[in-house]
């Protein structure tokens, strides 16, 4: 099992190699400049800016060398071994002595800031949003899906299929404006907040809801922020009940017609054993490799629902990072999401040697 | 299955409640000592509050001293800022930048408190000054930071702030004689070796080649201006007033001035589009602890305005920073100004934006307790959190704007402005005169005068602006002094479009409804924007099918703004439109039209070259003189209207709602008054602390 992984481990690096080349290249040779900074937020330039920037940007990044040299000092910028390298008082990149050195993901010349300091504002957003989002979907999809497949063709089976294939299909932009327009709306109802993740003035609330020492309630920072994650949560579930309770249907479907279902039922065990106990047990394995496919797309963000309710999470970064050419921010993405993506099979490959004993990697 | 809730189970369980218990008292004991800690806030700010009062009279009390109890009132009129060669000493010192706040004291409505909102469409990436690369992080600084000068948003001349009076030496002479004399001595080899770019590590023969090219191009006259050995062309002297402070108790000297600019100008500070315009700025010294002086390379007519507008930043604060931390934290700001950030270090992108007033202002107070800044991306978010009190700014669209004035409720609750704004921008078509080498169809003069005839700005600006925008006559904005007002836009008139295009040679004679021309073939054209704009996409087909009326086929080339900015490095287009922002008040033309620029990566992208307008611009920049001055422009504005380098197409008004909770709001000449000059009646405010 051992020499397993670490061959598994040591085959990630001329993948990761594969999939940073490719993204790399796709945008060094797409059209389009560096654009970060040159337009103004109200779409106008201001004169003379751009060729400063240009000069600049090529200066301290290397932007005007050739692709391949622009690639390989990437790769050395990010290899725990290599030539190091710091800036000298003009503020310009010379190279250092060659040895160890800290791993570097690079700077984002449109932002004009560390790369992994981006992620680590944007992460925690993401993972946030994520982390309340995907409890709730595999414990609504799971539930009915099982119960649908219990009581297969009956009521439950038709209107959980029906409203939750009725809910995938709803786009999540008109979704979410309509929520915005009408429960965060003075002239609707007036809910929840319009966007963002905590009200003007969080900042000096209480932790905890209370009362305040005049003995006004205020809500306190905790609630405040939950109270702002209801609606892109609401956003970012209801599309995603209905992939997951269809494939828990079918595979508990499968299970529950088996032989050993059947002999439990036969030896007199409660229906609610039977089907937690034999048939659920035996149905969660199609769902291990699901779930390795998901949690990557959990660090991914949710473009439009960060755009509506104003969040800035990694969607929203790595969108922006395309557009400006951002080539450190990009590279840094793809890094990190190739990364994780090939960790999560190779656990979800380990899991299934856990779960059955047939399989065998040794 | 033996599973009983056993002794152990219990202990577990009340081990587990405990903590929890313990956990949330914990949480409550620092709630209280939250609430406490506000209190005390409070009382400390009332208290610096008094001080800095007393100290504000203190220090006007010795600028009384010591300019010998003179103190004209009502000051502004017959000022001509950097027009003159002698000092402006005594009007300037009667000048009071918070007048207008001190009227908007003398209300009887007045308050203090309540809270202002403003709605930023993106984040803000970083509030550090001199790094802050977007407009937003500037449209927070203005509150927390202050320069020795700054512009009367009424008179649009540059007054005092943190100095007390300036004066200006004009050198001219001298500089001119150095110039002229350096100029007419020959280059020497030994001066080419000397050189930056001179190719130290190159062979022999590249060597030679490059002596031999700097010696036929002979002496530069940027060398000869940057030398330190040459005059400098100007020396303006600031007297810092006594009583500025900064916002943690520090007075304002001439050290954090000179701190400020060598900041600006260490090369490792990434800074390098706000560096080019201090390229003119020779040495900055303190001539004693209340006194600046700075040399000037060459004669500059904005050398006062960017040596006095530059925000001065507190020494003992960034200087403890290295030029790397400066660079890559997001959130170092402390200043002078009348508000000031909570934590001058804290600030992260994603954390609330929040100034609060600087209690310890040395100038008169704004009313308002805090200006808060939200980002909200979406449209519609937008609006309703404006339409709910949670925002108290909404810029429309045109279009949205004259929906939301059917709406009773809303007009009710609000009150709206449509202003034009000095310095303003304006958008254009650039007709590209150059590609690949060659002059194309708009090398022709006619031509472009009758694309303009071609264009019906007043319709689009009727129809698609509702009329918030005015069709443009030139790059200055109408009103200013370096406006002609003798030129007014073209109007739409096929006619003479296609009498111009006739006498060009364009003519028709297969009759398939599409000009031609001997050399240039059909006349088709891309027209290349930037993408994603609904606006911009409905004003190119109004285009397009008026020039189609005169035979000309416009194919609509929208593109992603990094492709176009492509584009328009390679100058690999037909014709372009884009937007110039407002810049300075008065608008300098050499960035846009001068030859200098008609480079790869210049600004003239459209390779227009005439040498006369090269003359004025070059005169224009040099001259001092205000009056003699507009003379130039208003010849050099002559010169551009005539040639139509660009189709000029509008001046956009600004369109805004505010909350109807606000006082003294209003329009004076730059657009809509400053929000430190507005206040909430204390019936109506919202916000408290």
């Amino acid at each position: 099992m051992l020499t397993y992984i670490i061959r598994r481990l040591l085959l990630m690096v001329p993948t990761m190699l594969g999939i940073t080349a490719v993204v790399f290249f796709v945008m060094a040779f797409s059209p389009g400049g560096v654009a970060g900074n040159i337009i103004s937020a109200e779409g106008d330039m201001d004169s003379g800016q751009a060729a400063v920037l240009r000069a600049y940007y090529d200066a301290r990044y290397g932007l005007d060398q050739p692709k391949v040299v622009q690639y390989g000092r990437w790769l050395n910028q990010i290899s725990p071994i290599g030539w190091g390298s710091a800036l000298n008082d003009q503020g310009l990149p010379e190279t250092t002595g060659f040895g160890f050195k800290w791993p570097d993901l690079g700077e984002s010349f449109s932002k004009g800031r560390p790369v992994l300091d981006l992620y680590a504002e944007a992460l925690p957003v993401t993972l946030l949003l994520n982390g309340i989002t995907v409890p709730i979907v595999w414990v609504v999809a799971i539930f009915s899906g099982v119960y649908a497949a219990r009581f297969r063709g009956k009521w439950f089976d038709v209107t959980s299929g029906t409203a939750l294939l009725a809910l995938w299909s709803i786009p999540v932009i008109w979704a979410g404006v309509l929520l915005i327009g009408f429960l965060a709306n003075e002239q609707w109802l007036r809910w929840f907040p319009t966007g963002g993740l905590s009200s003007t003035g969080a900042t000096e609330m209480a932790f905890l809801p209370g009362f305040s020492l005049a003995g006004v309630w205020e809500r306190g920072w905790l609630l405040d922020r939950l109270w702002h994650l209801v609606l892109p949560v609401i956003c970012l579930v209801y599309g995603s009940f209905a992939v997951l309770s269809k494939l828990m249907r079918a595979s508990v479907l499968e299970t529950i017609s088996a032989e050993y279902v059947r002999t439990a039922r036969a030896k007199g065990l409660p229906g609610g054993r039977v089907l937690w106990g034999h048939a659920f047990r035996n149905a969660l394995l199609p769902l291990i490799t699901v779930a390795a496919g998901i949690i990557p797309s959990l660090l991914g963000g949710s473009l439009i629902v960060e755009k509506i309710f104003s969040i800035d999470g990694m969607g929203k970064l790595t969108l922006d990072a395309i557009f400006a050419r951002d080539r450190d921010l990009v590279l840094a993405g793809a890094l990190i999401s190739g990364i994780i993506t090939l960790v999560c099979i190779l656990i979800a490959d380990l899991c299934y040697a856990l779960a059955d004993p047939r399989v065998s990697y040794d | 299955m033996p599973n009983r809730f056993g002794l152990k189970d219990l202990l577990i369980v009340a081990l587990l409640v405990a903590v929890l218990v313990s956990v949330w008292l914990a949480m409550k004991q620092f709630d209280r000592q939250w609430d406490r800690m506000s209190a005390l806030e409070t009382q400390t700010q009332q208290l610096v509050s008094e001080q800095s009062a007393m100290r504000r009279d203190v220090s006007e009390l010795l600028d009384k001293l010591e300019t010998g109890g003179l103190h004209l009132s009502g000051g502004g009129g017959g000022r001509n800022t950097g027009s003159s060669n002698a000092a402006l000493g005594g009007l300037e010192e009667s000048y009071d930048p918070h007048a207008r706040l001190d009227a908007a004291r003398a209300d009887p409505e007045f308050a203090e408190g309540d809270r202002v909102i403003d709605a930023f469409g993106t984040n803000v990436g970083r509030i550090t000054p001199l790094v802050t690369s977007d407009a937003y992080g500037r449209r927070i600084q203005i509150y927390v930071l202050e320069g020795l000068t700054t512009t009367d948003p009424q008179t649009l001349e540059t007054v005092p702030l943190l100095a007390r009076s300036w004066t200006i030496e004009d050198n001219t002479e001298a500089w001119r004689r150095h110039v002229d004399a350096e100029m007419a001595r020959p280059l020497t080899e030994a001066e080419v070796r000397d050189e930056p770019l001179f190719p130290m590590d190159g062979t022999a023969d590249e060597q030679a080649a490059y002596v031999a090219e700097r010696l036929a191009e002979g002496r530069r006259e940027g060398d000869v201006v940057s030398d330190p050995d040459a005059p400098p062309a100007t020396w303006i002297t600031f007297t810092l007033r006594r009583g500025p402070v900064f916002s943690d108790g520090e007075p304002v000297t001439a050290e954090d001035v000179k701190f400020t600019f060598d900041l600006l100008q260490n090369p490792a500070v990434n800074a390098p589009a706000l560096r080019q315009f201090f390229d003119n700025l020779k040495a900055c010294e303190i001539l004693d602890e209340r006194t600046v002086r700075f040399a000037i390379k060459r004669p500059h007519y904005e050398a006062l305005g960017h040596a006095g507008g530059r925000a001065v930043l507190p020494k003992h604060f960034y200087e403890r920073f290295t030029p790397e931390q400066i660079n890559q934290d997001t959130g170092l700001l402390l200043g002078s100004g009348p508000y000031r950030m909570r934590d001058p270090e804290a600030w992260r992108p994603g954390q609330p934006l929040e100034l609060v007033r600087n209690e310890r202002y040395w100038g008169t107070k704004p009313a308002f307790d805090r200006i808060a800044f939200r980002e909200i991306s979406n449209d519609v978010a937008r609006l309703t959190a404006f339409r709910n009190g949670e925002i108290d700014f909404f810029a429309a669209q045109p279009e949205q704007y004259e929906q939301l004035l059917q709406d009773e409720e809303l007009v009710a609750r609000s009150q709206h402005y449509a202003y034009d704004t000095v310095p303003t921008g304006y958008n254009f078509i650039a007709w590209n005169q150059r590609r690949d080498g060659q002059p194309t169809r708009f090398a022709d003069v006619r031509v472009r005068q009758a694309m303009t005839f071609l264009t019906p700005r007043e319709q689009i600006a009727a129809d698609l602006y509702l009329g918030y925008a005015k069709p443009a006559a030139g790059p200055f904005a109408p009103g200013s002094p370096q406006f002609d007002p003798s030129l007014s836009a073209r109007p739409f008139d096929v006619t003479r479009g296609q009498t111009l295009l006739a006498e060009a040679g364009w003519s028709d004679p297969d009759g398939n409804g599409v000009l031609d021309h001997p050399e240039h073939g059909e006349f088709r054209i891309k027209l290349t924007y930037p993408s994603g704009n609904e606006l911009g996409d409905k004003i190119v087909l109004y285009l397009k099918d008026a020039y189609a009326r005169a035979g000309i086929v416009l194919e609509p080339d929208p593109l992603e703004f990094s492709i176009l900015i492509e584009r328009l490095d390679d100058q690999a287009f037909d014709a372009i439109t884009l937007g110039w922002g407002g810049g300075a008040v008065e608008r300098d033309l050499r960035q846009t039209f001068h030859s200098v620029q008609a480079k790869k990566g210049g600004d003239n992208f459209m390779s227009y070259v005439n040498p006369e307008l090269d003359v004025l611009i070059d005169q224009a920049r040099m001259t001092l003189d205000g009056d003699a001055r507009m003379e130039l422009w208003r010849a050099a504005h002559r010169i551009i209207y005539d040639e139509q380098p660009y189709t000029f197409l509008f001046n956009r008004q600004t369109l805004r709602f505010l909350d109807g909770r606000f006082r003294n709001v209003g329009l004076v000449t730059s657009g809509l008054n400053d929000r430190t000059e507005w206040f909430v009646p204390m019936s109506l405010q919202r916000w408290t602390d």
